[in-house]
């Protein structure tokens, strides 16, 4: 057993934790209440080659594990959520829906190795998941292309990538298919804003007759696929965002005086930090275990559904102490840790939420036994 | 004799407050929670008395009981917990008034304060290094040489409507070596030189409740303003909080139902693989587990107004109360969360806004941390 990280991941890891230092945690606080936005960051990102992550080398990518994804997601999310979001989304779930279908058109994946462009995937429609019956986005073939018509909501990424994949109901079942979204018969707007994980671009995209550039093929290997590392993602970025707040509180509770003393001084804080450090180091032991499993390639576990479902509560936990660390003051927009209780309640849209997992987690052990 | 059956009076001015909230305020609920100050809706409340609710009724006041006024505030949080909060904050100045104030005082402030000539009262006791260590203050009033008037220097903070308060309950020292006991209480008036609003909070919730710093500056106040006698003005502040920690219990419990009733409402219409597990026993246990504690805190709550309206002194059960309701409502909030559908998950739904609101009940009127401390106090001696 060897729980270090290899030397490809410690550069990984420390190259981020350098950028998010720089050029992400302070504009994050101006990005999240709408001055601004992120392009910059990512436009940053992927000139370091962080937006190919899992694409082979030949198509310029980095051919990285999920593991390093992981590591890499759980640095930007301390520095912000909503980035890190979108991070995870072109690489795991756009990007990774296109490598797993099996797409081999070097030319067309380029760019989106590169992030020269980003690529999204509209699967879920509001509550029900892709793999759900009632999809019900429709894709009808009319000679050789194929024409799709309906709606996805709170899409990652749906304003600014150039293309989606959009996974849609056919007579012969769902399938995956690589839309241009700048061509005709699509509108995006952005949703409605969330209670956190304000910096996501998110939008509604609609489908009326639009024309897919390519067929993925069936949806559902790849779908489960992307999930799964969905699922991974939202666990890195949960311990990221709970990495944050556990140093803000900290920090805060070193500096703040009441009664004489720093309030660190204080048991019932001592215990609340003690009890977040604990937790927070074992939501990312089954984060990484859960991205070690994915990338030994074997058959589907169930590490990443008990890795999502432990660390989104526990940044729940760790979010909501910290901010009590800094009584009125962690109210305010004027302390990231207000932006972390928010962002860690809304997690959940990236991903299924932990309850839809235990369902999983409980069918699959059932299975198992 | 134990009863649990709340009086015809005080089902009465329950009502009032219920057919007010779900009606005029139901529509306004929106608005003040995307930034505007909830000036007519205050206005209103003050028309139908409910800014006085347990002041007498000759004031303008409802002549209510501390079991009403929880009752009142609840229903009005359950709508929208910034008028809710812009409303205890002026009930608890009322009430400190009515209970130190001589008759002057009360013939002068209270009729404003209550009719709603004044848009609110406003309390200020917190300033930025002085939190939960509330008696750590520094602001200080001099007396003039001649005895006339006060001169009141310094900064506080977090203070609710200080910018639109009528009258302000001031506490300062006036003997700046005495800690607790060195503090006096002033009703002041905001109209006065040397009375200035520093910045607005930007919060996370509460969005229609303003929150801001104040600075006095040779600021005088006359010595008939002076609330109560020099030296109890700690205890001003600690009597005002015994009484609003129950309104923040209560207020909380608003919210919390807000949140519970807004993800039961949208389960019939969820569908897919997400009605099954919305239809199943992980949400109905949950809801249960909701329901239950909101119960009991509720209880606690009412207990705690009981004993208050007994005369009886409750500093414990109203601090076992804030922090059970509080950490109810968190637990509420954050669960209705997890269960609601994503488009519940908008920073302006009904769960959004109610996860932001109910956050500050645990920090504002005292921590959770510091109603421990008050219930531990009490329970283990040598503390
Ligand atoms: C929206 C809002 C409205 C408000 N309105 C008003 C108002 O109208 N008037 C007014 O006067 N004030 C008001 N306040 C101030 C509020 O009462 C204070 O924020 C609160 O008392 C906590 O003080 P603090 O923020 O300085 O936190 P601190 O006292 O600095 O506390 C920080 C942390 O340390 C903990 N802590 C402190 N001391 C101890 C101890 N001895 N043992 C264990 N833990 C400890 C606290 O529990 C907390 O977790 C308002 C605050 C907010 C956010």
């Amino acid at each position: 057993m060897d729980f270090t990280l290899t030397e490809t991941q410690d550069m990984i890891r420390d190259t981020v934790r350098s950028f998010v230092a720089g050029q992400v945690r302070e504009p994050a606080l101006r990005w999240n209440e709408g001055h601004g936005d992120a392009a910059g960051a990512l436009r940053a990102l992927a000139d370091m080659g962080l937006l190919g992550v899992l694409a082979p080398e030949r198509a310029g990518g980095a051919e990285l594990d999920a593991l390093s994804l992981a590591v890499m997601i759980t640095e930007l999310a301390e520095g912000d959520a909503g980035l890190a979001a979108m991070v995870a989304h072109h690489n795991a779930q756009g990007l990774g829906f296109l490598l797993r279908a099996g797409f081999t058109d070097t030319k067309a994946l380029r760019p989106f190795a590169a992030g020269k462009q980003l690529l999204c995937l509209a699967a879920a429609e509001g509550e029900a998941h892709a793999d759900a019956p009632d999809l019900s986005t429709r894709a009808t073939q009319a000679g050789d292309t194929w024409r799709l018509t309906g709606a996805k909501r709170l899409v990652p990424l749906g304003n600014r990538a150039s293309h989606a994949v959009v996974v849609a109901a056919t007579e012969s079942g769902a399938r995956g298919f690589l839309v241009d979204l700048s061509g005709e018969g699509v509108t995006r707007s952005a949703s409605a804003p969330l209670v956190g994980l304000r910096s996501c671009d998110l939008a509604d995209l609609r489908f009326d007759d639009a024309a897919a550039t390519h067929d993925l093929g069936p949806a559902a290997e790849a779908l489960a696929h992307t999930r799964a590392l969905g699922r991974l993602c939202a666990a890195a970025m949960a311990n990221g965002v709970a990495r944050a707040a556990q140093a803000a509180g900290v920090t805060y509770t070193l500096e703040r005086k009441q009664f004489g003393k720093p309030i660190a001084r204080f048991q019932p804080l001592q215990w609340q930090t003690a009890d977040s450090a604990t937790e927070l180091e074992a939501a990312e032991l089954l984060t990484w275990r859960a991205a070690w499993t994915l990338a030994q390639g074997t058959a589907r576990s169930l590490d990443v559904e008990k890795a999502a479902i432990f660390a989104l509560e526990t940044v729940a936990r760790v979010t909501d102490r910290a901010l009590q660390m800094h009584g009125g003051y962690g109210y305010t927009v004027d302390f990231p840790v207000e932006r972390h209780f928010r962002d860690a309640a809304t997690l959940r849209v990236l991903a299924d939420g932990t309850d839809v997992q235990r369902v999983a987690l409980a069918r699959g052990l059932a299975v198992q036994a | 004799m134990m009863d649990f059956q709340a009086s015809d009076d005080e089902l009465r001015i329950q009502t009032l407050a219920r057919d007010y909230a779900r009606s005029t305020l139901a529509e306004r609920a929106d608005a003040h929670n995307r930034g505007a100050f909830p000036t007519e809706s205050v206005r209103d409340l003050a028309g139908l008395g409910l800014m006085g609710i347990k002041s007498p009724v000759a004031l303008g006041g409802l002549g209510g009981t501390n079991v009403a006024y929880c009752m009142a505030i609840r229903e009005i949080a359950q709508v929208c917990a910034s008028t809710a909060v812009t409303m205890a904050v002026t009930n608890m100045v009322g009430d400190m008034i009515m209970k130190f104030g001589d008759e002057a005082q009360q013939a002068r402030w209270l009729p404003p304060l209550l009719s709603g000539a004044f848009t609110a009262g406003s309390f200020a006791l917190s300033e930025p290094g002085a939190g939960s260590d509330a008696a750590s203050l520094s602001a200080k009033a001099v007396l003039s040489e001649d005895g006339s008037h006060y001169v009141l220097d310094g900064t506080k903070m977090w203070i609710t409507s200080g910018d639109v308060a009528g009258v302000v309950l001031v506490m300062a020292k006036t003997q700046p070596d005495w800690g607790a006991k060195g503090i006096s209480a002033f009703l002041v008036d905001p109209k006065a030189a040397g009375f200035e609003v520093g910045r607005h909070e930007q919060k996370m919730g509460l969005k229609g409740s303003s929150t801001v710093s104040l600075r006095f500056e040779g600021l005088k106040v006359p010595v008939e303003d002076r609330l109560g006698p020099e030296g109890i003005g700690f205890k001003v502040a600690m009597t005002a909080l015994d009484g609003g920690r129950c309104g923040i219990g209560a207020q909380a419990l608003g919210i919390a139902q807000s949140a519970l009733d807004a993800v039961l409402a949208e389960l019939p219409a969820r569908k897919g693989a997400d009605r099954a597990l919305q239809t199943g026993q992980a949400t109905s246990f949950r809801v249960a587990d909701m329901a239950t504690r909101m119960e009991a805190a509720w209880l606690m709550v009412q207990r705690a107004c009981a004993l208050h309206d007994a005369g009886v002194r409750m500093s414990r059960e109203a601090a076992m109360a804030k922090v059970f309701a509080t950490e109810t409502a968190g637990f509420v909030t954050r669960t209705c969360m997890t269960l609601a559908s994503a488009s519940a998950l908008q920073h302006d739904s009904r769960v959004g806004r109610a996860y932001r609101d109910a956050r500050v009940a645990r920090i504002y009127e005292g921590t959770s941390e510091v109603q421990r401390i008050v219930i531990a106090r009490e329970l283990v001696r040598g503390l």
